[in-house]
């Protein structure tokens, strides 16, 4: 119970403090429409570099088991 | 070095003192030396922070590092691209909206004086240890390969780092720090360049890959769930995460990067271009270490790459076991060396290359033996640990890179060190005037008074920093108390920070009893288990959270009614 109040207690302050900072910001930023695609893109960023890693590890061992 | 390299060494250090010169004359009053009037944007901001980071040991330590163990450390930074995003939502705006000179100063606003004054105390503490090691280590690993008195390289890096920061405040540092990020990816695309160009003739780079990757070098990735490693993908996730958001949204050295922004959007800018940026960084400096592996297939290596030890067990009433030792070594290396040139012929011709690959195995496993034992052998003569993974890179510059290039990426070096010295210098001075002086000592003094004491807090802390550098040989185990006391409140400090950002509730009693019982709850995770050290921050934040929450229920303070 505890646990969920808290959580909830942090989304409700990230929604307030993100909807203060579209307002302040504006919605494009550079080729982006908003901050949240912004955002979204960094987290496909992060896997796609975690995918390009793991194939370097597969494709990229040549030892002889 | 030759004339030419010290005609680049001297041009660069020139260069950043003017530069620093040029930038000191727009800085206005405290909050123009601080925060250089929040007037930056986000290009300059990104680069600053990502030099703050970056210090010498990254290129040192971690190039060395990959020498030894492959690319598997990348994994540590994989969450920070998602660290700056939260930071982006959560820490900026917080931070960016009070209009606080440090990130403490804003617990104050939320909980209490005493919270915010603990929370300083800890990073004045942890930072100023830090900075004279951020001082001490590439000093002495220059100085041993480069043969220069180490007091004097200390010194040289401390004097510089002091004036530019004196003059220019935090404008100084950060332009400063923009030239010196430039440095550093010049250097690392020279060095991988440069890399190629001494590899053995006939040598490709199909051929760099295929060897790393015969030694599995190129494994960056590691699957399983052990959190005694630090070296997987789930510690690096989840341990590396709570890691950058404490580092990047707690120390005032990071924090006060940001503050210094036009605006909330230029803020956020300069984490999300870190975002993109610092895991390639860190993946190219790695493979330097990689290269370097390769690139000791076909020469000779030193059994150990640190002369100063190498002299010391010579000097011994060991040497002989060392001579023998490094005679085993050389044979060996010529055995492998063979065997690798008869590999690539065998690939090249569609030969056995799993018999080839056999033998290397074979040479590498005596190699790593021999290299252990004299590691051992050092180790017993000096009577401390062997740390031989710093001087691997500095001991191939010194030896294989041409003039005029060997003094550039030798002032990369330096640029490294100092760009994480000045970063650190501002926010020691921020804290000590903002957080204690202005706060408890003089509370309505004129901002000349202040800058004054700013510029004197700087000077202390450089000097702190510089005796902490000359004696850090002598401190050995303090250091490491140091870094594990560090690593102790890193975690329960971000806890402290989500607690006034999250949790309505908590008020200033709950927060600073919760910080403690987090430290506490690190402690005793430290000394009864073997989880691997990026978990402790885990631990700590959860811990705080949850302690502080709780303690705030329980508690009153008059910070809960300001809680806002």
């Amino acid at each position: 119970m505890g646990a969920f109040l808290l959580g909830s207690e942090v989304r409700c302050a990230m929604r307030n403090q993100e909807s203060k900072a579209k307002q302040e910001d504006g919605d494009r930023i550079g080729i982006f429409p908003s901050w949240k695609s912004l955002y979204i893109s960094v987290v496909v960023y992060t896997a796609a570099l975690i995918a390009v890693l793991y194939l370097l590890t597969v494709l990229l061992d040549f030892s002889v088991r | 070095m030759t004339a030419p390299d010290w005609a680049v060494f001297v041009l660069y250090f020139g260069a950043v003192l003017a530069f620093a010169y040029w930038q000191s004359r727009k800085n206005v009053g405290v909050e123009g030396y601080f925060l250089a009037n929040r007037r930056l944007g986000w290009g300059a901001i990104g680069l600053s922070v990502m030099a703050t980071q970056a210090s010498a040991i990254t290129y040192i330590g971690t190039t060395g590092q990959a020498f030894d163990d492959g690319m598997e450390f990348v994994q540590v930074y994989l969450p920070q691209p998602v660290a700056m995003v939260i930071l982006c939502v959560i820490f900026v705006p917080f931070f960016y909206r009070s209009k606080v000179f440090t990130a403490y100063e804003y617990l104050e606003k939320r909980f209490d004086p005493k919270t915010r004054s603990l929370t300083s105390l800890l990073f004045l503490f942890s930072r100023g240890m830090a900075a004279g090691i951020v001082l001490y280590a590439p000093a002495i690993v220059l100085s041993v390969i480069m043969g220069w008195e180490e007091t004097i390289t200390i010194a040289i890096m401390a004097a510089v780092t002091i004036l530019y920061t004196l003059m220019g405040g935090i404008t100084a540092v950060i332009w400063t720090d923009v030239i010196q990020m430039v440095m550093m990816f010049v250097g690392i695309g020279l060095a991988l360049v440069v890399l190629f160009a001494t590899l053995a003739s006939g040598v490709g780079m199909g051929d760099v890959v295929y060897i790393g990757g015969i030694q599995e070098m190129w494994t960056s990735i590691d699957l399983s769930w052990d959190p005694t490693n630090t070296y997987t993908l789930w510690s690096g996730l989840i341990g590396g995460l709570f890691l950058a958001l404490a580092y990047f949204g707690t120390d005032q050295s990071q924090v006060q990067r940001y503050l210094t922004a036009s605006s909330l959007k230029q803020s956020r800018l300069s984490l999300i271009f870190n975002a993109f940026v610092k895991v390639p960084m860190q993946f190219f400096i790695l493979a330097i270490g990689v290269l370097l592996f390769v690139f000791y297939h076909f020469e000779q290596p030193p059994l150990v790459f640190n002369p100063a030890e190498v002299a010391i067990v010579q000097e011994s009433d060991r040497a002989g076991e060392y001579r023998d030792l490094e005679a085993q070594h050389a044979e060996i290396h010529g055995l492998r060396r063979e065997a690798t040139l008869a590999l690539l012929e065998a690939r090249r011709g569609g030969g056995d290359v799993a018999a080839w690959q056999g033998q290397i195995a074979a040479h590498d496993e005596e190699l790593a033996r021999l290299r252990g034992a004299s590691k051992t052998l050092v180790s017993e003569v000096r009577g401390a640990s062997s740390n031989d993974v710093n001087y691997v890179f500095p001991s191939y510059l010194i030896q294989y890179v041409p003039a005029g290039i060997l003094g550039l990426l030798i002032a990369v070096i330096f640029a490294a060190a100092m760009s994480s010295l000045d970063s650190e210098l501002t926010a020691l001075s921020s804290a000590t005037v903002i957080d204690f002086y202005q706060r408890y000592v003089k509370r309505n003094a004129s901002d000349d008074h202040y800058l004054a004491v700013s510029r004197l807090a700087t000077l202390f802390w450089g000097l702190f920093s510089f005796g902490i550098a000359l004696y850090a040989g002598q401190l050995g185990s303090l250091i490491e108390a140091v870094n594990q006391v560090g690593s102790f409140f890193y975690g329960s400090l971000l806890g402290v920070f989500l607690l006034a950002f999250g949790v309505r509730s908590a008020n200033g009693t709950g927060a600073f009893f919760g910080l403690l019982a987090g430290m506490g709850s690190v402690f005793l995770v430290s000394l009864f288990t073997d989880v691997s050290w990026l978990w402790y921050n885990v631990v700590g934040t959860v811990s705080v959270l949850v302690a502080g929450t709780a303690l705030s229920s329980i508690l009153s303070s008059p910070g809960a009614a300001r809680a806002k």
